[in-house]
């Protein structure tokens, strides 16, 4: 066998108290695409933040050409030929297209100064040979954000690239945008390029990788050529089947008909029709879909917490003020899909943490006794089952299963009678999992309506009793019951023009 | 450091030196040996400064910081910054002045006044998404121009009898303006530490995305955050002017940047979300003291300006590392 | 053309401010036969170069995302200390220029080591610096002291033709710094590392030697202001500075560069300088009290940050 291009030796990396890489062995060779599969989570991006230097491993090391480099930073590997597009985009919106691909590579003139005419051409030149139609000094501040991505690649490649890793690339583009990037990744390929592609979505993984590794929990759970491979079984190495035994039996008063959540032509994003469907008492509804699809979106106008003309009703009754704070009020709660964004409040305690949404809570709102936060806050971690020496230590100091638990026990401290859930076991270990599987279902089973978004198939499959399946923006389809399978879900959430299949219906 | 694992029977969490709270004390801690080494230090060298003529001094003195102090770390706790406090204490000094001898009509005036121009800094911030350094900015010189429009560049009117009274008088031997002092401060505190709306300033300081998330109502609190900035200063103004005696278009100058610093020396940081009362007031104590020590020293007053910056820094870098960890 | 645009970052608020620039001046013809007069407009060029040096820092430093409060206390000891040395002779001269290039370097080091090794505020750093440094001015001397040479002061009171020799010196001064950021690597990483620090992390971008450079570059020109302050005043003043920490950034923002950094550039920064300038000196031939130049001017700040807010949006 050929040296590998690039390869990560019994690499380990931990966050804290977080193990995210355990031992991880992983390789790219010339000429090779190498698909990184994992849910999130999985440990994906960090392992390409360790490749690239971004992070430095805490044991293990990685290889690069043969030899074992530690790098100093993203500049060193970079310069060694290992060019990231990573997830959040990297270009600098204040500078040009043609300032962007050759930060700190541009071209000087004798006396130092930067070659504003060569600067442009040699962009040019390399747009061109990408075949990227953009003018090199347009503001990138100006660019759509699939326009973006290509500077962004035409950046990664501006030198002479030995390793070229794309983080999730197609997320942001359209149907011919990834085409267009198929056709690149061929040639790349073709030049002897080593590709590292990190994508959920297999029908490309299929069509342009030639290898597939596939990570769970830190370790490698499946590696080799694409043929050796199905859907399938990516999905279950990416998920391990024992996940199936994880969900409780499903609800069966899902026929009771009362409608706690009614949303009613939602208007979420201009151009996407209004969205209109319902969630009963006791029923756990799942929205699916492509990360991008407008999930979350629909959620957050659901919340309020963004503008969304439309009528949303609950138990009955239009909501008012349409701002987290009416939502809450009147019993609506919502899990956000970001936990370190605008979930946690990291530097705080976990009981303050807990306490967020009702500080004053069964007390008087302005005179909350010393110590009467922490009070309530261990009786939620005995019930929870949350590992923490000491409520009053700051929530940075937990695991994420821990962290999400209590944000989770955090929405139903005021009897809530509707819970938006976004991704709730993202970074969150396997027996967590589980456990926030049996809180949600005796949530339901007390008569609580749910609304679970996940990007994981199996969670919405083993969980919800209804499902939507997101696309472009709208609601594509609704299953239930022994509809709701895998393949149906990525049937419908991948299929390219809406409207082909299944219209939306109206419960 | 030694972990006191004292199990306590019942339910009464157990002590953890790791605890947000355990931090908060030891910063404190921190805070009050600095002070009463400085403090020993110049008792030794020099026995007047613990008589109570100086002691008294130091106090009164402490008290218009103190209460500009307290107002500029509850706007620093929400993400914001105060520039334009000194310039309020001086507008509602000069416009306090015009206003007649009756004090209640004086204080009454003056704290709405202040009020509502800490609610206009607090309205460009939360409504207009203006940064709070420019909008305070803008205010303080806005501001500055009133005052010196209504004053025709020289105040004149001799200050009321109550204002002084306010600064310089004392009710059971204790100077006045040291005991609003305590009765404002023990409220600010009360507020933040027990209070659904001290909590949600605090939790909107460390993320005000997750705040706005967990219902807090943001936009108003960071408006009530610069009203309540209005009003200490505007406290602060009256009680300087009363102790000085006269009044002057340049009250209160330079409390902007002191108050600031004596915040970020209490424990305050810029990001937000961290700062107390205690803190704040120990810290304001402090910068008077360090002033005073360095005459009764017979230093160069200059002297105080090197301790002072140098404690800033010091004293962020101190924080910071901390935090870090 | 375009190019012209790109390098000067121009936009449409320097076609405000050009507007208003020219509807003051009309204001002032109108007002007064001697506004327009070269003595009056040379007085008011001479009124701008303090602030014009100052301002110009200011700009390098907010445009790399930062903020630099220490022109107070730096300005002061660099003025004393530049008197205290510059004497009467030329070799004294140049002795006191180079030691004050020196030191307001050294300065900027100490800012920005600590803003960046540190990791604190450079808000809370320079204000810090900013106190020790008006300490330091204090202690050296607490009334006016040293001289300049009188041949150097003489020259700053020259012209040529309608312009002083410090606005040319100026002039020269914003043309160099553009075209630093316009036509070096240093200049175009300044905008990466104020835009978006992670992003140019990720490039590659030294981002901590960056800000560091902006700082010392920053002490450089508060040199420069002292050197051309003491030259004007005859002596140096231990209270020179006061009141540059804030007014530096007045022109800086009025002239479109955003306070969160990435954005913004000189061209705008000089002609918000100059509408200030000419609004002062205006604003006096109609005997409006200085109170309502200092309401105009928050009034203008407010106006310009609520025209960036919404055009952001």
């Amino acid at each position: 066998m050929t040296q590998a291009l690039l390869a990560a030796r019994d690499l380990s990396k931990n966050f804290g108290p977080n193990a995210v890489l355990r031992g991880l062995e992983f390789e790219v060779h010339e000429g090779a695409c190498v698909a990184l599969c994992g849910e999130n989570g999985a440990g994906k991006s960090t392992l390409i933040k360790v490749l690239s230097g971004l992070l430095a491993p805490s044991s293990g090391h990685v290889e690069y050409l043969g030899e074992k480099r530690d790098w100093s930073g993203p500049r060193e590997s970079l310069d060694a030929g290992i060019a990231v597009v990573h997830q959040e985009f990297s270009t600098i919106g204040a500078l040009s297209i043609a300032e962007n691909i050759l930060l700190g590579a541009e071209p000087l003139t004798r006396l130092g100064l930067i070659d504003r005419k060569a600067l442009n051409a040699r962009a040019k030149a390399l747009l061109d040979s990408l075949d990227i139609a953009l003018p090199p000094k347009k503001l990138v501040d100006s660019l759509s954000v699939a326009e973006k991505q290509m500077v962004e690649i035409a950046k990664a490649l501006r030198s002479d690239a030995r390793v070229l890793i794309l983080d999730e690339p197609t997320a942001v583009l359209s149907q011919n945008e990834t085409t267009h990037l198929f056709r690149l990744i061929g040639e790349l390929k073709a030049r002897g390029m080593g590709l590292i592609y990190v994508s959920h979505r297999l029908d490309e993984i299929f069509q342009v990788c030639t290898d597939i590794t596939v990570i769970k929990d830190g370790v490698v759970t499946a590696n080799g050529p694409v043929s050796s491979f199905t859907h399938d079984s990516v999905v279950s190495a990416m998920v391990g089947r024992e996940l199936g035994d994880m969900f409780p039996p499903k609800g069966t008063n899902s026929a009771n008909g009362e409608h706690v959540l009614e949303v009613r032509d939602l208007v979420v994003a201009p151009g996407v029709p209004p969205a209109t469907f319902h969630v009963d008492a006791g029923e756990i509804l799942g929205l699916a879909g492509l990360v991008g699809s407008g999930r979350t979106e629909l959620a957050r106008a659901i919340y309020g917490a963004d503008p969304g003309p439309g009528t949303v009703l609950l138990m009955g009754e239009p909501l008012v003020r349409r701002s987290p704070a009416g939502s809450i009020e009147a019993g609506l709660m919502m899990l956000t899909e970001s936990r370190k964004d605008d979930g946690l409040f990291l530097e705080s305690s976990v009981a303050r943490n807990f306490t967020a949404t009702t500080p004053g809570l069964g007390a008087h709102h302005a005179n909350i006794p010393p110590g009467f936060e922490e009070r309530r806050a261990l009786a939620m971690k005995d019930r929870f089952g949350v590992v923490v020496d000491h409520v009053g230590l700051p929530i940075s100091a937990l695991s994420g299963g821990n962290q999400q638990k209590v944000l989770i026990a955090r929405l139903l401290e005021n009897r809530p009678k509707l819970v938006i859930l976004d991704e709730p076991t993202r970074g969150v270990d396997v027996g967590a999992k589980a456990e926030i599987y049996r809180i949600l279902r005796q949530l339901a089973h007390d008569g609580v309506a749910i609304l679970v978004i996940s990007s994981e198939l199996i969670e919405v499959v083993g969980l919800c009793d209804r499902v939507y399946v997101m696309r472009h923006g709208e609601l594509a389809r609704e299953l239930t019951g022994a509809e709701i399978t895998e393949e149906a879900i990525i049937a419908v959430a991948a299929a390219e023009t809406a409207r082909t299949t299944g219209g939306l219906h109206h419960g | 450091m030694t972990a006191a694992t004292e199990t306590r029977a019942g339910d009464a969490p157990r002590r953890n030196a790791g605890t947000v709270r355990a931090r908060n004390r030891r910063e404190l801690a921190m805070l009050a040996v600095f002070l009463v080494v400085i403090w020993a230090v110049t008792a030794i060298l020099s026995p007047r400064f613990l008589s109570p003529a100086n002691i008294r001094d130091i106090l009164t003195l402490a008290a218009p910081l103190g209460f500009v102090v307290i107002g500029q770390m509850i706007v620093i706790i929400v993400r914001g910054l105060d520039l334009s406090v000194a310039s309020i204490m001086a507008t509602v000094a000069v416009l306090a002045v015009g206003m007649g001898e009756n004090i209640a009509m004086i204080l009454a005036l003056g704290l709405v006044l202040g009020i509502a121009m800490g609610a206009v800094n607090g309205y460009l911030v939360a409504y207009r998404s203006v940064t709070p350094f420019l909008a305070t900015l803008a205010t303080m010189i806005v501001l500055q121009g009133v005052r010196f429009a209504y004053t025709g560049g020289a105040p004149s009117g001799s200050l009321p009898e109550g204002l002084r009274f306010l600064s310089t008088g004392s009710v059971l031997g204790f100077p006045v303006a040291l005991v609003l002092l305590v009765m404002v401060a023990f409220a600010a505190h009360w507020m933040l530490e027990r209070t659904v709306f001290g909590r949600r300033l605090k939790l909107y300081g460390v993320n005000p995305d997750a705040a706005r998330m967990t219902g807090a109502p943001v936009k108003i609190m960071v408006l009530a955050a610069f009203a309540i900035s209005g009003l200490m200063a505007a406290l602060g103004g009256l009680v300087l002017v009363g102790y000085v005696g006269i009044v002057d278009n340049w009250t209160g100058r330079g409390y902007e940047l002191d108050s600031i610093a004596a915040a970020v020396i209490g424990g305050a940081a810029l990001s937000g979300g961290r700062g107390s009362v205690p803190g704040a007031l120990l810290a304001a104590l402090i910068l008077v003291s360090l002033f005073n020590i360095v005459i009764i020293l017979g230093l160069s007053v200059e002297l105080q300006l090197l301790i002072k910056g140098s404690l800033i820094i010091l004293a962020a870098a101190v924080y910071n590392s901390r935090a870090r960890r | 053309m375009v190019d012209i645009i790109r390098a000067t970052r121009a936009g449409p608020v320097h076609l405000v401010v050009l507007a208003l620039i020219m509807l003051v001046f009309a204001v002032g013809v109108y007002t007064s036969d001697r506004f327009a007069t070269p003595l009056n407009l040379a007085g008011v060029q001479d009124q701008m170069v303090a602030l014009a040096l100052v301002a110009l820092a200011q700009t390098i430093v907010i445009l790399s995302g930062g903020i630099d409060l220490s022109f107070a206390g730096a300005l002061s000891t660099l003025c004393v200390v530049f008197a205290m040395i510059a004497g009467d002779d030329p070799q004294t001269l140049v002795m006191g220029v180079a030691a004050v290039l020196a030191l307001g370097a050294s300065i900027g080091l100490v800012n920005g080591a600590i803003t960046v090794y540190l990791g604190i505020h450079p808000f809370i750093v320079t204000l810090g610096t900013s106190t020790i440094l008006s300490g330091t001015a204090l202690l050296l001397t607490r009334q006016p002291t040293g001289s300049v040479p009188v041949f150097f002061e003489d020259f700053l009171y020259e012209r040529l033709g309608p312009m002083p020799y410090g606005m040319i010196f100026v002039l020269s001064l914003y043309l160099l710094v553009g075209a630093m950021l316009w036509k070096t690597r240093f200049g175009t990483r300044i905008y990466a590392v104020g835009d978006n620090e992670a992003a140019a992390e990720i490039s590659g971008v030294p981002v901590r030697q960056t800000k560091i450079a902006v700082y010392v570059l920053s002490g450089l020109l508060a040199a420069v202001a002292a050197v051309y302050m003491t030259g004007r005043f005859g002596v140096g003043d231990p209270r020179a500075g006061v009141g540059f920490d804030l007014r530096s950034i007045t022109p800086v923002i009025v002239g479109g560069t955003l306070l969160a950094g990435g954005r913004g550039g000189v061209l705008g920064t000089f002609l918000a300088v100059v509408l200030l300038a000419l609004l002062g000196n205006v604003l006096n031939f109609v005997n409006v009290p200085s109170a309502y130049q200092w309401i105009v001017e928050g009034l203008i700040i407010i106006a310009a940050v609520s025209f960036f807010a919404r055009r952001a949006r």
